[in-house]
């Protein structure tokens, strides 16, 4: 997967090996530390590489969060901001839940209207960023508590049951359509290259790429900027409804208060796999990498039995180290800390 | 049916008390009693109400009860005391969102001369729990579940399940909110003191009640501990959660034990279909019925309170879970 990055490539005409590097050292420090740590753990608890782990455990502990994080990451890279993440994949979870226990839908349709749902959120907050001009940070913010207090409402307070009627709603997450592959991982992958291929191969990857670099000249250059910032956030809020569909897929219930947080967890993969804060640079790799370093640490320091305090305090130790150690990188290839 | 009854009792209470002409004193006349309380809509709150209306019907009371729609809206509450206190009734029972907040609301009943019982949670008056009474200018006392106490009975069930050994698991779901504290606490502690047998692992906190995170904490320790035998979670997320993680391991019903806490659709479902043991309940019911008794004496007889009373709580599970008794205190 060759990821483009925008800025950065005037050395084309010089060495291309250190142009590859340039290009590509973010992800494979990111890479490099998850092996580092996935190491330590093996070395400390065997059992922590067994598949059961990293399938049940580790794998499994990624969908969630890391399918928020690619929608994230499109975000993110236009400049962008999406708090709203969290609470929206409780709102969707829930509006989901009502209707497929309401309507009698089978899975496939409840999975569209999850991501549906989700789909409309995340325009929402596209118009608000383009149509109102809010910033993003603040758009979200508000759609974020909206969201929150909208899936409290529209669940009475209560967590939405999938009964059994629903048949199959649990293999949606949990089934094996590769035996001992959680579906879940599976449908986490697919998006994961299919986010690679619209980030990468289309018009949308390439505006979402221009946008974050330099609005204004997109704009001059005759590109309707705010069509485009719409589509971006909504395609962040498809990722967010499958999200939730793997969420209550998971659960086998919709719990209304679960998703504030989680906005932070998907933010926080982006960063740490690479994608800048400032915009017009990332990849969809990356992230995946990102994710999973924050859920092989979790998963490890559980497994080592670390006391919860001293496990958030080590996650944000990692958090700041490998992204101070992507700047410190970055400095000494000679890129602008964008 | 029961409801219907309760109603028509409580309206020929009514009828008696208004059909006389002559002035009715404190001892017979029908007392009205303002309730606040955390939250309305939530079936915890429901049961509470619940309580209180059928011990008010048998003590020739009525009850108002409101709380506000989310029990993060200190203000709104704030207000529904005030409003409740310039009604004037004849007593107040109230449970305390804002617990320092509510407190300068709680003098201004004392001094507008209306007795206050607290419900659930205590408000934070001058000197605690052991200074509530007549003579406190706050609140008579207050009637809750001993949460370690509850957690403590969990711990002897759990102990009894497994035969007094075995390797167990405690996930919490909060480290700073007092009851997840106590509930957690309560089985530690009793663990420690009298079942040598059992060996806890370091406990796990899903903050919130987080069900996710619980199933990622329970999946990991099930890898980690092949010799795991139980689970204690404190709060109904925490339950759900650590039921699901059985569930993906694709583990045999009972070859984990899982201890679960109040009650909510998922958690009754599992405990019928044996994928959970079972779970402690608190008793709302007992809680809404405690508090109107304390005020209704208090007012009619001058009969002082204990300034805290425990409402209990009880363990159920399959094989009590329809009893009468048990379904009172559950909630979907």
């Amino acid at each position: 997967m060759s990821e483009v990055t925008s800025a950065g490539t005037k050395a084309e005409d010089g060495n291309k090996v250190a142009a590859f590097i340039r290009r590509e050292i973010g992800r494979v420090t990111a890479l490099a530390s998850l092996v580092v740590i996935f190491t330590f753990f093996t070395v400390m608890r065997p059992v922590f590489a067994s598949w059961a782990n990293v399938s049940g455990g580790i794998l499994m502990s990624t969908t969630v969060i890391g399918l928020m994080a690619i929608g994230v990451t499109f975000v993110i890279i236009t400049g962008g901001i999406d708090l709203s993440v969290g609470t929206s994949m409780a709102l969707v979870a829930v509006i989901t839940g009502k209707t497929v226990m309401n309507m009698h839908l089978n899975v496939w349709s409840g999975i569209l209207v999850g991501v549906l749902v989700g789909t409309i959120l995340g325009s929402i907050n596209g118009l608000l960023i383009t149509v109102l001009k809010l910033p993003p940070f603040i758009a979200t913010l508000a759609t974020m508590k909206g969201a929150q207090g909208l899936a409290l409402i529209t669940s009475d307070l209560k967590p939405v049951l999938f009964t059994t009627d629903v048949k199959g709603w649990d293999s949606i997450a949990q089934g094996n359509i590769i035996p001992n592959f959680p579906n879940a991982v599976l449908i986490l992958l697919i998006s994961a290259i299919i986010a690679s291929i619209i980030l990468n191969k289309t018009v949308l990857g390439r505006y979402t790429f221009a946008i974050g670099s330099n609005t204004e000249a997109t704009k001059l250059s005759g590109v309707k900027v705010n069509r485009w910032l719409v589509a971006v956030y909504a395609l962040c809020g498809f990722f967010v409804g499958l999200a939730a569909v793997v969420m209550t897929s998971r659960l086998g219930s919709a719990q209304p208060d679960l998703g504030l947080g989680y906005e932070l967890e998907a933010i926080a993969a982006v960063i740490i796999g690479g994608t800048s804060l400032l915009g017009g640079k990332g990849t969809i790799s990356g992230t995946i990498i990102g994710a999973l370093i924050m859920s092989v640490l979790i998963n490890g320091l559980r497994i080592l039995e670390l006391q919860q305090e001293w496990q958030y305090v080590v996650v944000g130790a990692v958090i700041l180290l490998a992204v101070y150690g992507d700047n410190v990188r970055r400095r000494r290839a000679g890129e602008t800390t964008h | 049916m029961k409801k219907g009854l309760i109603t028509v009792a409580a309206l020929s209470a009514l009828a008696l008390v208004t059909g006389t002409a002559a002035p009715v004193s404190a001892a017979d006349k029908t007392l009205k009693i303002e309730l606040i309380s955390k939250g309305e809509t939530h079936q915890f709150w429901q049961a509470v109400k619940k309580g209180a209306e059928e011990q008010a019907a048998k003590m020739n009371a009525t009850i108002h009860f409101q709380g506000p729609a989310a029990e993060t809206m200190i203000d709104k509450q704030l207000e529904m005391l005030d409003a409740a206190i310039a009604l004037k009734p004849d007593a107040i029972g109230y449970a305390a969102l804002g617990t320092t907040e509510s407190v300068s609301h709680l003098k201004a009943a004392h001094a507008a001369g209306i007795p206050v019982y607290m419900f659930d949670t205590a408000a934070s008056c001058d000197g605690g729990v052991p200074a509530l009474g007549p003579n406190s200018d706050c609140a008579l006392g207050v009637a809750y579940t001993n949460s370690l106490a509850a957690g403590s009975l969990a711990a002897d069930t759990m102990a009894k399940l497994l035969g007094g050994k075995g390797k167990v698991l405690v996930v919490g779901h909060s480290q700073t909110n007092q009851t997840g504290i106590d509930r957690a606490n309560g089985f530690i502690n009793r663990m420690k003191a009298k079942y040598k047998g059992i060996k806890l692992l370091t406990p796990q906190y899903a903050e919130g009640g987080d069900a996710l995170k619980a199933q990622d904490i329970v999946a990991a320790a099930l890898v980690a501990n092949k010799d795991l035998k139980g689970v204690y979670g404190t709060n109904e997320g925490v339950s759900i959660g650590a039921g699901q993680a059985f569930k993906a391991a694709k583990l045999k019903n009972g070859a984990v034990k899982l201890i679960g806490f109040d009650s909510g659709k998922q958690q009754m479902a599992n405990i019928k279909s044996g994928l959970q043991t079972g779970a402690i309940t608190q008793n709302p019911v007992g809680i809404g019925a405690k508090t109107v008794e304390a005020l209704v004496n208090y007012v009619r007889n001058k009969t002082v309170p204990k300034n805290l009373i425990d409402t209990g709580f009880y363990y159920y599970d399959k094989s009590n879970i329809t009893d009468p008794k048990i379904v009172a205190d559950l909630y979907e």
